[in-house]
């Protein structure tokens, strides 16, 4: 365990803004990037709406909240105590994401919402408290991203291999290559992209391509390609595939 | 979180910004509220400022859609709340929680009022 800080505050829907702030400024500090802050961010609301509400409102009970964060084997871990009623997890409806309007019932939302942004969440009853276990991966240090952009042809090439190259210097061993912004990709550009996969691989890392458009993601289905590098859908789910830290 | 409100004739805009967490739940759940109360049932959010979400204000904004469609003027004249400006994270929860469906979803303000 690297650090551990808590921050306890009265169970009532007014402090989730000042948890919130909490929470993300230790999951930036942790290194999460912006897309995990956010889901670390809307998990730990739910959660701890959901124990204000249901845990001490509905019951007409007070008391206060704590919120622990701590970094421990490469895991974000945010644990939440509460005093308010057990909670039985087993108890909440699965929630109903396909119903007709008319018909859409709201509830089972936030622990659904809790299970989906986080890599595993843990409930328990310790003596009288609620402890609540949230965890996320954290990325493997040396994570870069490189996002490029227009024409990746002959003449562009140097310039890619550069900027990875300049990555790989600043420490960089994971490295993310945002394409959103990519309109065109010659066969020049797709053998420096592969030989820079080949040499970060040599140096026991890895490089990822993500967000293509499809017209180019195109090019790597014709020639095979996508074979050696997986296609990623967002800098996110590139950043995931990277074995974790 | 900010709510501006804007009235034309037979449509109420409702621009939000900011973040709704639980209790901005609530004062927007109250505005549409008092919308509702004087017989406004067309109403369109405008979400292009609005930077965070979550389940309490997902269920504002299903409890008032299945409120205005229950008022009709005829079967091709009812109560609607449409929404304008998604932005991507909360388009995100929208996506996550099968919200994506249950909305008329419009880029344009333009589109969005003149779809009443």
């Amino acid at each position: 365990m690297i650090h551990e800080s808590t921050l306890e505050v009265p169970a009532r829907l007014e402090a989730l803004a000042s948890i919130s702030n909490f929470v993300v400024d230790a999951a930036r500090g942790a290194g999460l990037d912006e897309h995990a802050v956010w889901e670390v961010q809307l998990a730990v609301d739910e959660a701890v709406t959901n124990a204000i509400v249901h845990g001490y409102h509905e019951h007409e009970l007070r008391g206060t909240l704590s919120i622990s964060i701590a970094q421990e084997d490469g895991k974000f871990v945010v644990s939440l105590r509460d005093q308010g009623a057990p909670f039985d997890p087993s108890r909440v409806p699965e929630p109903d994401l396909v119903s007709p309007l008319e018909q859409r019932k709201t509830g089972g939302l936030g622990l659904f919402l809790m299970r989906k942004l986080m890599d595993d969440i843990t409930f328990e009853r310790e003596a009288n408290v609620n402890v609540l276990r949230m965890t996320k991966r954290l990325p493997p240090s040396g994570l870069r991203y490189i996002a490029l952009s227009g024409r990746i042809d002959a003449s562009a090439a140097p310039t890619v291999q550069r900027t990875v190259h300049h990555a790989m210097k600043s420490g960089g061993r994971w490295i993310v290559v945002d394409m959103a912004q990519v309109t065109f990709l010659s066969s020049s550009g797709l053998r420096a992209l592969l030989m820079l996969n080949r040499e970060m691989q040599k140096s026991r890392g890895d490089l990822r391509l993500c967000s293509l458009q499809p017209h180019v993601a195109e090019v790597f289905h014709l020639t095979g390609f996508d074979q050696i590098f997986p296609l990623y859908s967002s800098r996110h789910e590139a950043a995931a595939s990277f074995p974790q830290a | 979180m900010e709510i501006t409100h804007r009235r034309l004739n037979r449509i109420d805009i409702l621009i939000i910004s900011g973040r709704m967490q639980a209790v901005e739940s609530s004062e927007l759940q109250a505005q549409l509220n008092r919308l509702f109360a004087e017989g406004r049932y067309r109403i369109v959010l405008d979400l292009a400022h609005l930077e965070y979400v979550n389940s309490p204000g997902l269920r504002v904004l299903i409890e008032a859609r299945k409120r205005a469609r229950e008022w009709k003027l005829s079967e091709f004249d009812r109560g609607d709340v449409r929404i304008v400006n998604l932005p991507p994270r909360i388009k995100e929860v929208f996506d996550l929680t099968g919200f994506t469906s249950l909305f008329h979803i419009y880029d344009d303000m333009v589109d969005a009022v003149g779809s009443f």
